[in-house]
């Protein structure tokens, strides 16, 4: 049996940025490793740049997500789930001001996506050995250090991150525990040393710290009953 | 115990318009409860304030946000004339930036914001690591020490302390912006109109003949939007090379005011929607968190119309539940044109509610 940290991550917009090209900025569909490091490295107020730290909360994390539906029960009990929606913001930065008194031809253009209706809940508990105790993040969550957002600074939390702590054999079944009850059955993204075993995605998300940003690829088992995975 | 964040909600109504626009020159949109919001960016919002009469009035001097090198380069000489030679301001132009030998229609990487006064100070510094004979090394690191006083100087241009700033090369500090700005949403579902527009030509016109001189058309829509928006007072304070708490609360009460009044000026010359803000909920609080699922279900009309009437109770509600259902340790206070709420704090004037952040909620 294992301690689990549970976070509800909600919020009308969130993006968890995929490899961008030519300014186009994609979003995976649930939260990135590097996110969820990052928001964890917000919360306990550890610096952007400051390697070694975030090198060693990487390490000691082991995380699974659940990607749910945004639900709601209606007058008479009935729970609708909205499906998630991907959109796509067209970004554009003008100068701000004539530089030489007159202004450049061009905007820059980016184009961001974000996913809206999303919900996610993550299971996470500290690997053998390491620095972090749960309660130690459990207690930044409640009172972060910097700013936590959803992926982008613009992506606000609809709710506090924490929602409790449970018992459990794995990730799965600590999961398992945490409503809402329709939800149960979505579709989970777990680390491949979480326990159970499952398709393979491979994902290139797992941060390595330093001056550029750079990612390292990591196995994600994809488990649960859901139909809302779509493979690559 | 003082608190950590500042959240400002506000409620703005809008008459129709067409305040923030995609490539395709439609209104910007979100999804949210299933249901299509319209939409106005964080970077829009931001960009309006930033560019405000107010902020030039209350918070002074913004940055140069560019690119352009070549062109930065001949506005700092400008600007620095009295202070440093041309030959300084373009050496440590060089050395901030990354770029070697600047030519007129040099880039940076991106677009980045710069301070004047930030950059007065590297140039002192270059100019001492020139005195001293320091290679490039030495003068990077001479420039790493003195962080704090350029953090200092930095701090006339709030709006980087605000928005951060991602530095991609050369010696210029990266900074980790205090504000967080959600894209501001529609209360409830919206279905936008299309305006059908023609010029009229008066000399086709007056030769008695049909036909306009120009078609086109123009998405429009009204709405009540929810305005999100949270400030990291610890971070600010760092962000100003290390200033009181007294100050990062002044800088708040200024927010406070432009999330209530300023409005992106996008197609305002065709819609004039120069509302200001009903209602606005403020609470200096642990946590950052958004009440935008007051409105996950779609705001009804009220029964004899309008959305925001019910938009302010859905509001007010959802933070009565969050507040005691999860607990939250926070102080609030309302400003709110009407009525009186019993259970909170309310001002029926904004610059009462701007006094009680500025006194960091103990009023």
């Amino acid at each position: 049996m294992a301690d689990y940290l549970i976070l509800k991550l909600d919020g009308v917009m969130q993006s968890w940025g995929d490899h961008t090209y030519e300014d186009f900025r994609p979003t995976v569909g649930f939260p990135t490793r590097s996110g969820l490091v990052g928001l964890l490295a917000a919360c306990l107020g550890i610096d952007r740049s400051a390697s070694d730290e975030l090198t060693v909360l990487n390490r000691d994390l082991e995380f699974a997500v659940r990607a749910e539906a945004r639900r709601r029960a209606d007058a008479v009990g009935v729970v609708h789930s909205a499906p998630v929606v991907r959109i796509t913001d067209f970004h554009t930065v003008m100068d701000a001001r004539k530089v030489d008194g007159s202004s450049r031809e061009f905007p820059v253009v980016s184009k961001r996506q974000y996913l809206c209706d999303a919900v996610f809940t993550v299971a996470l508990r500290p690997r053998h050995g390491s620095t972090w105790s749960l309660d130690q993040i459990e207690a930044a969550v409640k009172r972060p250090v910097y700013t936590p957002s959803l992926g982008r600074r613009a992506c606000a939390l609809s709710r506090p991150l924490f929602e409790g702590r449970v018992e459990a054999a794995d990730a799965l079944i600590a999961l398992a525990q945490v409503g809402p009850e329709e939800a149960i059955g979505d579709v989970v993204y777990a680390d491949a040393d979480a326990g159970s075993a499952g398709p393979i995605l491979r994902l290139r998300d797992d941060p390595i710290f330093g001056r550029r940003r750079q990612f390292a690829n990591r196995p994600v088992l994809v488990l649960g009953t859901g139909s809302g995975h779509v493979s690559e | 115990m003082s608190k950590n964040f500042v959240n400002f909600h506000v409620l703005i109504s809008h008459s129709p318009s067409c305040l923030n626009r995609d490539d395709m020159n439609m209104q910007k949109s979100a999804v949210f409860g299933g249901a299509r919001r319209v939409r106005v960016s964080s970077q829009s919002l931001k960009r309006a304030m930033r560019t405000s009469d107010y902020y030039q009035q209350y918070l002074g001097e913004r940055s140069i946000r560019t690119r352009e090198l070549g062109r930065l380069q001949g506005s700092l000489e400008r600007a620095l004339h009295e202070r440093f030679d041309a030959k300084l301001v373009e050496r440590t132009l060089s050395l901030v930036s990354g770029k070697e030998g600047i030519a007129a229609d040099t880039r940076a990487d991106a677009v980045a914001p710069w301070s004047v006064e930030e950059f007065a100070k590297l140039c002192e510094l270059v100019k001492r690591a020139d005195a001293e004979g320091l290679d490039s090394k030495k003068t990077e690191k001479l420039v790493a020490n003195e962080a704090l006083v350029i953090k200092q100087a930095m701090a006339r241009n709030v709006d980087i302390a605000l928005s951060g700033r991602m530095a991609t090369s050369g010696l210029m500090g990266s900074v980790d912006g205090a504000m967080a700005m959600a894209h501001s949403i529609t209360t409830h579902a919206v279905d936008t109109d299309i305006d059908w527009f023609t010029a009229v030509d008066d000399l086709i016109a007056d030769a008695g003949e049909v036909g306009a001189g120009h078609l086109d058309t123009q998405e429009f829509s009204s709405g009540v939007f929810y305005r999100y928006a949270s400030l990291n007072l610890p971070q600010l304070q760092l962000n100003l090379g290390g200033a009181g708490r007294e100050r990062a609360l002044e800088i708040a009460a200024h927010l406070l005011h432009m999330m209530a009044t300023v409005v992106p000026t996008a197609k305002q010359q065709s819609f004039a929607a120069h509302n200001l803000a009903d209602f606005a909920l403020v609470t200096l609080a642990d946590q950052p968190i958004s009440l935008a699922n007051a409105f996950e279900a779609p705001v009804k009309a009220a029964r004899e119309g309008g959305y925001l009437a019910p938009s302010i109770s859905k509001l007010t509600e959802y933070w009565q539940g969050i507040h005691q259902g999860y607990g939250l340790d926070e102080y609030a206070a309302v400003f709110q044109l009407r009525e009186q709420l019993d259970e909170v704090k309310t001002f029926n004037k904004l610059p009462q509610l701007e006094a009680w952040l500025l006194a960091d909620g103990q009023v």
